[in-house]
C-alpha cells in the first residue's frame, strides 16, 4: 500500500521501455504493453485515491529506502491523488483512442508513439507525486520530451512548432531550475514538507523571493499563461490528434498544479499573497488571458486553433482560482482542471473522429455532420455545453465556485470577465454546433418532418456514420465524465478539494 | 401523486425518455406527461415544500403555493393542448424540445431557490431555441442564435444578480426582493423573458420563424414564466408600472403596422404582458389577482391564436396578411376558432379574455391614477384592432390576392385541439369561478358581469369596430417590416465585430510579428560579431555566405530563441521589480 | 344576402351598447363612468391608434422585408406544409368544405 506513490511512475516508466523494445518487433505488442502500463498506473492511481481519502492521511514512499530530506520522497495527498487519477484516467481513455487515429494520420509512426505517451504520462503523474522540488524538474523534462516527440510526428507545421515549443519549454524549466537553486541555497534542502517547516524564517530573504519568482515564471510558461501562450495555438493545429488528445487535458494544468502546490504546501502562507504579489499578478493576467482567448477563438476557422485559443482561455480559469487566493475560488479552480480535462480531450478526440471520417478540419466544413456522425456530435454536444458553463455539466460548477470566490474577495472586475466570457464561448461554440446540425443537402425532402412520413436516416454526404468502437468508446466515456463530475462536483469536492485548500484557512 | 416531486420533472423525464418510443407512436406518447403533471398537481397543496442538499446549499426544487399552482395548472394544460395540435409531427427534435421547455417552464415555476430558477432557466432557453431552429430555413438558423443569444445574456444576468444577492443576503430564497444593485440585475433577467421594452425585439424576430407547432409552445412559457417571477420577486416595484404601459403601447403599434399573422401575435404578446407587469406594478391584491388570472386566460388565449394561424399557414402556405385574403370560402372554420381566440384577447363580455384583464384594469382604478387607466384602455382598443379586426380581416375576408391561395387539408388534430382551446376560452368566459377559486390572495373583488363592466365592454369593442370598418382602407397591409430595437444589435454585429474581434487579432499578429522582426535583427547580429566591428572600423564589409545561415530552419531557431529570452526576460525584470 | 344581416345586427349591436351605457346606477366617479364615455372612446381610440401608427411610426421606421438580409423573409414555409412546395398535393377546394 505505501508503495503505491512509486508504483504509479514506475508502471508506466516500465511499459515505456518494454512497449518500445516490443514494438520494434510488433506494434501491437507494443500496443499492449503501453496500454497494459497505463492501465495498470490508472487502477493504482483510484486504489492510491480510495485509501487517502478513507484514511485522510497521505502515503508516502522514500525512494530507494533514502530519508527524506536527503533522500527522494514520493507523495500521495488529497491534491496528488486528485491529479494523478485524472492524469492516468486520461491516459488509459487517450491509449484506448490511438490505434485508429494515429493509423490514419501517422501511420508507421506509432511505435514510437506509444512508448512516447506512456513516458509523458509517467512525467506528469511523476510532477504530481514527487516531494522534491528538483525532483519536479526531472520529471517535468521528461514530460516535456516525450511531449516534443509525440508533437513532432504530426503533419507538416508539426517540427517547426515543435521546435518552438521545445525552446520556450526548455527556457521555461531553465527558470524554474533556477528559481530551485536559489531556494536550495538559501533553504539547504530539496524536500517540499522540509521546505515549508524551514521558510518560514526565510520570508524576508531576497533569495527566496527571487527563487519563487523565477520558479512561477517558468511554470507559468509552461502552463501558457497569457501572454506567454504563443506557442499553443501552432502546436495543438499541428500535433495529431493523440497527443492534443494528452497534452490540451493535462500538461499544462500540471504546470499549474505545481503552482499550486508551491502556493499552499511549499512556501508559507501569504507568502504568494503579501510578500510577493504572485496570486494576483496570475489573477489579472488570467483574466486578460480568459478575455483574449475567447476573442481570438471566435476568429478562428480551423477546428483545432480554435481549440487551442479556447484552452488559452480555459487555463487562464485555473490562474484565476490561483488569483483568487481564497479557499472556494481555489476549488473553483481545481475543479475546472478535471472538468476542463474532460472538456477539451473529449472535444480534441471528437475533432479525430471528424477528420477520420470526413478529413475534414475546418469549421465551415462541418455543416451537416450532426447527420452523418449523430452519436458522436451528441457528445459534441454535451462538450460544448460543458465549455459554455450549462448546467447540470461539470463546466457550470466550476465557473460557479470561480464566481463564488470572485464575491467573496469582492473581484468584481473578475466577477463580469467570467461572465463575459461564458457568453463569447457561447458565440464561437454554438456557431459550430449549428453548422454541425444543418441540413447539408438542399433537398426539400430531405428536410420535410411534418406529414408523417418516414424518413431514412441515411445521407450520402458521409456514408461512414459514427467512428470506430475504439475511437468511440473513449468519446462516450469522457461525455459521461463531464456530466458525470458535473453532478457529483460535490463529492468530489467534499472529499478531495477542501482537504487541499485547507492551508488557506478554508 | 407522486408525493413531493417537482412537476416539472415529470415531463423532463418524458421528454428523455420519448425518443424510445416507437416513431408513430410517439406524438401520442408526448400526451402522457402533461397529463401525469395534471394529475400530480391535484395532489399538491400551498405550503408543500422539498429541499435537497447540494453542496452547502439547502435547494427547495419545490415550493408550492396559490401563485406556482395557478401557474402550474395552466403551464400543464396547454402542453397537453399543444401536443395534441402537433399529434401529426414526426419530428422527434422538435417533440423533446417541446417537452423539455414545458417541463423546465413547470420546474421554474415552483422553484424555491434562485439556483433552481436559473437551472431551469437556461434548459427553456435551449429548448425553445430549438424550436426555432428546428424549422431549418437559412432565417431560422441565424433568428435562432439570435434568440439564444439574448437568453444566454439575460440568464447571465439572472446569474450575476443571484450570486451577488446571495453574497449580501446569505440567503438563496426566491421570495421577493427588497431593491438593490443585485436585485436590479435579477430584475434584468427576468425582463429579458419578460420581453420588457427595449429587449423584446427577440419576440418579433424569433416567433414568426418557429415551426407551425413549436410556436404555440413557445407563446405560452418563456414570457409567462417570466411573469410569475416578476410577480413573485417585484410585486409592487412602481417601475413596472410604466415598463409595463410602454410595452403595452409598443407592442400594439407594432402589431397593427406587421404583415407576418404571427409576428403581429409575437408583438402582441409584448403588449398583453405590459398589461400583466403593469399590474405587478400596481402590486394591490386585486391588481395579482388581475396580472395572474390574465396570464392564465392569455395562454388559452394566445396558444389559440397561434394555432389558428398556424393552421392557416398549413393550410395556404404563406404567412402574410399582402398574400392571403378571401379565405373564408376555402378554410372557414378556421375563422371560427380564431375570433374565439380574438374575442377573448379583446375581452369580449362571454370570453376569457373579459373575466381577467379588466380585473387589472378595476385594480388601476382603485390604486393607481387615471392616466395609467386610460392607456391600459387605450391598449386595450388598439388588442381588437390588431388582432380582432385587422388580422381576421385581411386574412378571411377583403380582397383576394393576386395568386390565388391553393389549400391543403389540416390534419384533423389541429381542429380538435382548436376546438378545445376554443371551449375552454367561453366555458371559462361563462364560468369564471373555478380560476377564481385558485387565485392567490382572497376572495376576488370584481365581478365582470357587473353592468358597468359589461357596457364597457360592448362599447368598447362595437365603436373600435365600427370605426375599424370606416377607415379599412387607410390600415391596408403593407410587405414592410418596422425598425424595432434589434436593429442595434443586428446591424451592429458586423460593425461591433469590426470593432472588437478584429483589432485584437491585429494587435496581435503585429506584436507577434515585431517580437520576430527584433528577434531577427538580434539574430542576424549575433551571428557573426566581428562583422560589426569590421563595420565600425570602416572596412569593407563582407558578405555572409555560411548556407546555414540562410536555411529557414536555423534562421528561425534563433529568432526563436531571442524571442524566448526576450519575453522571459521581460518578465522576470517586471516580476523583480516588483519585489 | 348574409352581409346585409350582418350589418343589421351590428348596427342593432351598436345601439344596443349605447342604450347599455344609459341604463344602471350612474353616479359618476371617474370621468368613464359616462354613459357614452366608451363607445367615444373606442371611436377615437381606434382613429387615433390607426393614425400613430400608419402614420407617424410608418413613415419613419418602415424598411422592406428583407432589409435585413436576403434570406431574411418570413416567407418559406416550405419546411412546414406541403401547401408551401410546389408540386404539393394541393386542391382548390369548394365553397364551404374541403377541410378536415
Amino acid at each position: 500500500m505505501s508503495q503505491i506513490p512509486a508504483l504509479i511512475p514506475t508502471l508506466l516508466l516500465l511499459a515505456a521501455l518494454l512497449s518500445l523494445l516490443a514494438g520494434l518487433k510488433s506494434q501491437r505488442a507494443g500496443y499492449f504493453l503501453a496500454l497494459m502500463g497505463a492501465g495498470a498506473s490508472f487502477l493504482v492511481s483510484v486504489l492510491g485515491l480510495v485509501e487517502v481519502v478513507s484514511s485522510g492521511q497521505a502515503i508516502r514512499y522514500a525512494m530507494g529506502g533514502w530519508i527524506p530530506p536527503i533522500g527522494i520522497e514520493f507523495v500521495l495527498d488529497h491534491l496528488a491523488a486528485y491529479m494523478t487519477t485524472l492524469i492516468t484516467f486520461i491516459g488509459v481513455v487517450v491509449f484506448i483512442y490511438a490505434p485508429r487515429s494515429l493509423h490514419f494520420e501517422s501511420p508507421g509512426k506509432a511505435t514510437f508513439a506509444y512508448p512516447s505517451m506512456a513516458l509523458l504520462i509517467a512525467g506528469l503523474a511523476g510532477m504530481t507525486l514527487t516531494g522534491d522540488v528538483f525532483n519536479l524538474y526531472v520529471f517535468l523534462e521528461i514530460a516535456a520530451l516525450a511531449a516534443y516527440a509525440l508533437l513532432a510526428i504530426g503533419e507538416r507545421g508539426g517540427p517547426f512548432a515543435t521546435l518552438r515549443y521545445l525552446l520556450i519549454g526548455a527556457a521555461g524549466g531553465g527558470f524554474y531550475l533556477l528559481g530551485v537553486g536559489f531556494l536550495y541555497f538559501s533553504a539547504g534542502t530539496l524536500n517540499m514538507a522540509d521546505l515549508s517547516g524551514l521558510l518560514p524564517e526565510l520570508m524576508e530573504n531576497r533569495a527566496v523571493m527571487t527563487a519563487a519568482a523565477l520558479m512561477v515564471v517558468g511554470l507559468a510558461l509552461k502552463m501558457a499563461l497569457f501572454p506567454m501562450h504563443f506557442w499553443m495555438p501552432d502546436v495543438y493545429h499541428n500535433a495529431p490528434t493523440v497527443a492534443a488528445g494528452l497534452i490540451a487535458p493535462i500538461m499544462t494544468k500540471v504546470s499549474a498544479y505545481a503552482i499550486i502546490r508551491l502556493f499552499l504546501d511549499v512556501f508559507p502562507p501569504g507568502f504568494f499573497t503579501e510578500t510577493l504579489p504572485i496570486t494576483a499578478t496570475i489573477g489579472w493576467l488570467s483574466a486578460a488571458g480568459i478575455l483574449y482567448g475567447s476573442i481570438l477563438a471566435i476568429a478562428q476557422h480551423d477546428y483545432r486553433r480554435m481549440l487551442a485559443y479556447s484552452s488559452v482561455g480555459q487555463i487562464a480559469y485555473v490562474g484565476l482560482g490561483i488569483g483568487l487566493a481564497n479557499p472556494i475560488g481555489l476549488i473553483g479552480g481545481l475543479l475546472h482542471i478535471v472538468n476542463h480535462a474532460l472538456m477539451k480531450g473529449l472535444l480534441f478526440l471528437i475533432g479525430g473522429a471528424v477528420r477520420l471520417r470526413t478529413g475534414v478540419t475546418r469549421i465551415p466544413d462541418m455543416k451537416g455532420l450532426g447527420r452523418s456522425m449523430p452519436w458522436t456530435m451528441y457528445a459534441f454536444v454535451i462538450g460544448i455545453l460543458g465549455m459554455v458553463g450549462i448546467p447540470p455539466t461539470a463546466g457550470f460548477f466550476s465557473k460557479f465556485y470561480l464566481l463564488l470566490g470572485a464575491v467573496e474577495a469582492g473581484a468584481w472586475i473578475w466577477f463580469a470577465v467570467i461572465i463575459v466570457s461564458s457568453l463569447l464561448s457561447a458565440v464561437y461554440f454554438f456557431r459550430v454546433t449549428e453548422m454541425i446540425f444543418r441540413d447539408p443537402g438542399e433537398d426539400p425532402a430531405e428536410t420535410s418532418r411534418e406529414e408523417g412520413g418516414e424518413k431514412d436516416e441515411t445521407t450520402p454526404d458521409h456514408p461512414q456514420g459514427d467512428p470506430p468502437a475504439s475511437m468511440f468508446i473513449p468519446i462516450a466515456i469522457l461525455a459521461a465524465g463531464v456530466i458525470l463530475v458535473g453532478v457529483f462536483n460535490f463529492v468530489i469536492i467534499s472529499a478531495l478539494l477542501e482537504r487541499v485548500v485547507a492551508p488557506l484557512g478554508g | 401523486m407522486f408525493g413531493l416531486l417537482p412537476p416539472g420533472l415529470i415531463l423532463i423525464l418524458g421528454a428523455l425518455l420519448l425518443p424510445l418510443v416507437p416513431r408513430n407512436a410517439r406524438a401520442w406518447a408526448f400526451l402522457v406527461p402533461p397529463v401525469l403533471a395534471l394529475l400530480h398537481l391535484g395532489g399538491l397543496e400551498s405550503g408543500d415544500q422539498a429541499t435537497w442538499s447540494f453542496a452547502t446549499f439547502e435547494l427547495v426544487p419545490l415550493y408550492v403555493d396559490t401563485l406556482a399552482l395557478v401557474f402550474g395548472w395552466i403551464f400543464a394544460l396547454v402542453a397537453l393542448v399543444a401536443g395534441v395540435y402537433a399529434l401529426h409531427l414526426r419530428d422527434t427534435g422538435q417533440q423533446v424540445s417541446a417537452l423539455l421547455y414545458a417541463g423546465s417552464g413547470l420546474g421554474a415555476v415552483f422553484a424555491g431557490d434562485l439556483f433552481t430558477l436559473f437551472f431551469f432557466w437556461e434548459i427553456m432557453a435551449f429548448a425553445s431555441a430549438y424550436l426555432v431552429w428546428a424549422r431549418r430555413t437559412e432565417e431560422s438558423y441565424a433568428s435562432a442564435m439570435r434568440y439564444l443569444f439574448v437568453h444566454l445574456l439575460g440568464g447571465s444576468l439572472l446569474m450575476g444578480g443571484a450570486l451577488w444577492h446571495i453574497s449580501q443576503t446569505g440567503s438563496i430564497a426566491f421570495t421577493a426582493f427588497e431593491p438593490s444593485a443585485a436585485t436590479w440585475l435579477i430584475l434584468g433577467g427576468f425582463a429579458v423573458n419578460a420581453a420588457v421594452v427595449p429587449f423584446h425585439a427577440w419576440i418579433a424576430d424569433a416567433y414568426p420563424r418557429g415551426t407551425i407547432t413549436g410556436s404555440v409552445f413557445l407563446s405560452a412559457f418563456t414570457t409567462k414564466t417570466a411573469v410569475y417571477t416578476l410577480a413573485r420577486g417585484y410585486l409592487g416595484w412602481e417601475v413596472l408600472i410604466w415598463a409595463g404601459l410602454l410595452m403595452a403601447l409598443w407592442g400594439v403599434t407594432y402589431a397593427i403596422l406587421s404583415n407576418d399573422i404571427r409576428r403581429v401575435l409575437a408583438y402582441h404578446i409584448v403588449s398583453q404582458v405590459g398589461f400583466m407587469v403593469t399590474g405587478i406594478g400596481i402590486g394591490t391584491e386585486l391588481a395579482l389577482q388581475g396580472a395572474t388570472s390574465h396570464a392564465y386566460t392569455h395562454i388559452l388565449y394566445k396558444g389559440l391564436l397561434f394555432m389558428a394561424t398556424g393552421a392557416v399557414i398549413y393550410a395556404t402556405g404563406r404567412s402574410k396578411m399582402t398574400e392571403l385574403g378571401g379565405l373564408m370560402r376555402q378554410i372557414p372554420a378556421t375563422f371560427w376558432f380564431y375570433m374565439v381566440a380574438a374575442l377573448s384577447i379583446s375581452s369580449a363580455p362571454f370570453f376569457s379574455g373579459f373575466i381577467s384583464k379588466p380585473m387589472t384594469i378595476s385594480a388601476a382604478e382603485y390604486a393607481s391614477t387615471p392616466t395609467v387607466v386610460l392607456l391600459l384602455h387605450l391598449a386595450s382598443v388598439g388588442t381588437f384592432l390588431s388582432v380582432g379586426l385587422k388580422l381576421p380581416y385581411f386574412t378571411w375576408f377583403g380582397d383576394a390576392p393576386k395568386e390565388p391561395v391553393k389549400t391543403v387539408a389540416i390534419p384533423w388534430n389541429m381542429y380538435a385541439a382548436m376546438g378545445i382551446g376554443a371551449a375552454l376560452n367561453v366555458i371559462l368566459g361563462i364560468w369564471p369561478d373555478p380560476l377564481y377559486a385558485i387565485l392567490p390572495g382572497g376572495v376576488v373583488d370584481f365581478d365582470p358581469y357587473e353592468l358597468k363592466n359589461l357596457k364597457k365592454g360592448f362599447q368598447l369593442l362595437l365603436f373600435t369596430a365600427l370605426a375599424f370598418f370606416a377607415i379599412v382602407a387607410y390600415l391596408k397591409p403593407k410587405p414592410k417590416i418596422q425598425l424595432d430595437t434589434d436593429w442595434f444589435y443586428r446591424v451592429s454585429a458586423e460593425r461591433a465585430w469590426n470593432a472588437t474581434v478584429v483589432p485584437v487579432e491585429r494587435f496581435f499578429k503585429w506584436w507577434e510579428g515585431a517580437s520576430w522582426g527584433a528577434a531577427g535583427t538580434v539574430a542576424r547580429a549575433g551571428i557573426d560579431p566581428v562583422r560589426w566591428i569590421r563595420a565600425l572600423s570602416g572596412a569593407e564589409p563582407v558578405p555572409i555566405s555560411s548556407p546555414g545561415e540562410t536555411s529557414s530552419t536555423t534562421f528561425r531557431v534563433s529568432m526563436t530563441v531571442m524571442m524566448v529570452l526576450l519575453v522571459g526576460a521581460l518578465g522576470l525584470i517586471m516580476l523583480l521589480m516588483v519585489i | 344576402m348574409q352581409t346585409r344581416h350582418w350589418r343589421l345586427l351590428f348596427g342593432a349591436g351598436l345601439l344596443g351598447s349605447v342604450i347599455l351605457g344609459f341604463l344602471g346606477d350612474t353616479a359618476p366617479v371617474y370621468i368613464w363612468d359616462f354613459a357614452l364615455f366608451f363607445a367615444i372612446f373606442g371611436l377615437l381610440g381606434c382613429l387615433l391608434l390607426s393614425y400613430l401608427a400608419k402614420g407617424l411610426v410608418s413613415p419613419v421606421l418602415d424598411r422592406p422585408e428583407d432589409f435585413y438580409s436576403e434570406t431574411d423573409t418570413e416567407g418559406d414555409w416550405s419546411t412546414q406544409t406541403p401547401a408551401a412546395r410546389p408540386d404539393a398535393d394541393a386542391h382548390r377546394t369548394p365553397s364551404s368544405s374541403g377541410e378536415g
